[in-house]
């Protein structure tokens, strides 16, 4: 038989503002990466960048963004928030 | 400093002050708190937005690192709402994994299960969820340091595990709307399929026959939507 584990009883109260956060979180998220993006342009316009390294910062912040997300997804001992 | 040294650290700076806001404890929420009242208030906000344009691939993002990333989050959450109505699907009152009376479905993992084996929805959604932990946790199929690549079969793991987890939604929807009424969750219930479903459309992750059972409520939610944002 597979491992399994017995599912986790939530209260509704949780869920519900995990939800109501998260939602909030994920617009917030998607308008803040656009504008970080806009604002490297404008940054690169108002020092005259050539192409070359106009490209290269660019690459620079899209690696950024990505290792970003992926530390989201690392796993986060919760019992390290307890504390807080 | 040069041109470019100047950006390198202005750049840093777009990333700061938010690392705070990563995680937030939600765990314990005391019926009656302060909390508890700003939790009623947001929940009028709810589905406020368009996640429709939030699912797209960022400019310049690996898509196995967009497609991993949601799935941890869509996983968390069908995670939790199933947790909140548990209690009401039980061997007895659920005894098979279904989505109304015209779909059924039988697990098989296809490792340590070979042969699909009928089963209660409760030992189904046992195992399907057991399952995506365990690839979630899986490493060398969700790699969580920084630099490790992906698996070269990631797409169609991710795939597997999202068209399972749609069935869960779908056994909710079908055999438990009412708990889920009688917990006033349906909204947060709405919202959190509504976006499953443009992510997976987005990118043709679940097969339109494995849709079927919701169907309706999929044109239904984005055909709300379209006069909302149109
Ligand atoms: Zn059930």
């Amino acid at each position: 038989n597979p491992r399994t584990r017995r599912m986790k009883k939530y209260s509704p109260e949780a869920f519900k503002f995990y939800m109501e956060q998260h939602v909030e979180n994920v617009i917030k998220g998607y308008k803040a990466r656009t504008s970080r993006r806009w604002q490297l342009e404008q940054e690169m316009n108002k020092f005259s960048l050539n192409d070359a390294s106009k490209s290269e910062m660019r690459k620079m912040l899209f690696q950024k963004e990505s290792n970003y997300i992926r530390l989201k997804r690392a796993k986060i001992d919760l019992s390290m928030f307890d504390m807080i | 400093m040069c041109k470019i040294c100047v950006l390198r650290f202005k750049m840093s700076f777009l990333f700061s002050n938010r690392h705070n806001k990563t995680f937030k404890p939600h765990k314990s929420i005391p019926e009656g708190s302060h909390q508890h009242e700003l939790m009623r208030h947001a929940a009028a906000t709810l589905g406020s937005g368009n996640l429709q344009l939030a699912v797209a691939l960022p400019e310049g993002e690996d898509l196995n690192e967009w497609i991993a990333v949601n799935t941890v989050d869509f996983f968390n959450q069908i995670n939790m709402l199933y947790g909140t109505i548990a209690e009401f699907c039980t061997p007895t009152k659920c005894e098979v994994m279904s989505a109304g009376p015209k779909y059924e479905y039988h697990w098989a993992d296809g490792v340590t299960i070979k042969k699909p084996i009928k089963c209660s929805a409760p030992r189904y959604i046992d195992y399907l969820m057991s399952w995506v932990q365990c690839q979630l946790d899986n490493e060398e199929v969700f790699p969580s340091a920084v630099g490790v690549p992906f698996s070269k079969n990631f797409m169609s793991i991710a795939k597997t595990i999202l068209k399972r987890l749609f069935r869960v939604y779908a056994h909710i929807y079908h055999q438990h709307f009412s708990d889920v009424m009688g917990l006033g969750e349906e909204a947060h219930l709405n919202t959190s399929f509504k976006h499953f479903i443009y992510f997976v459309q987005e990118f043709n992750l679940i097969d339109r026959r494995e849709l079927a059972p919701l169907q309706e409520l999929i044109d239904k939610l984005i055909s709300r939507d379209k006069e909302k944002y149109k």
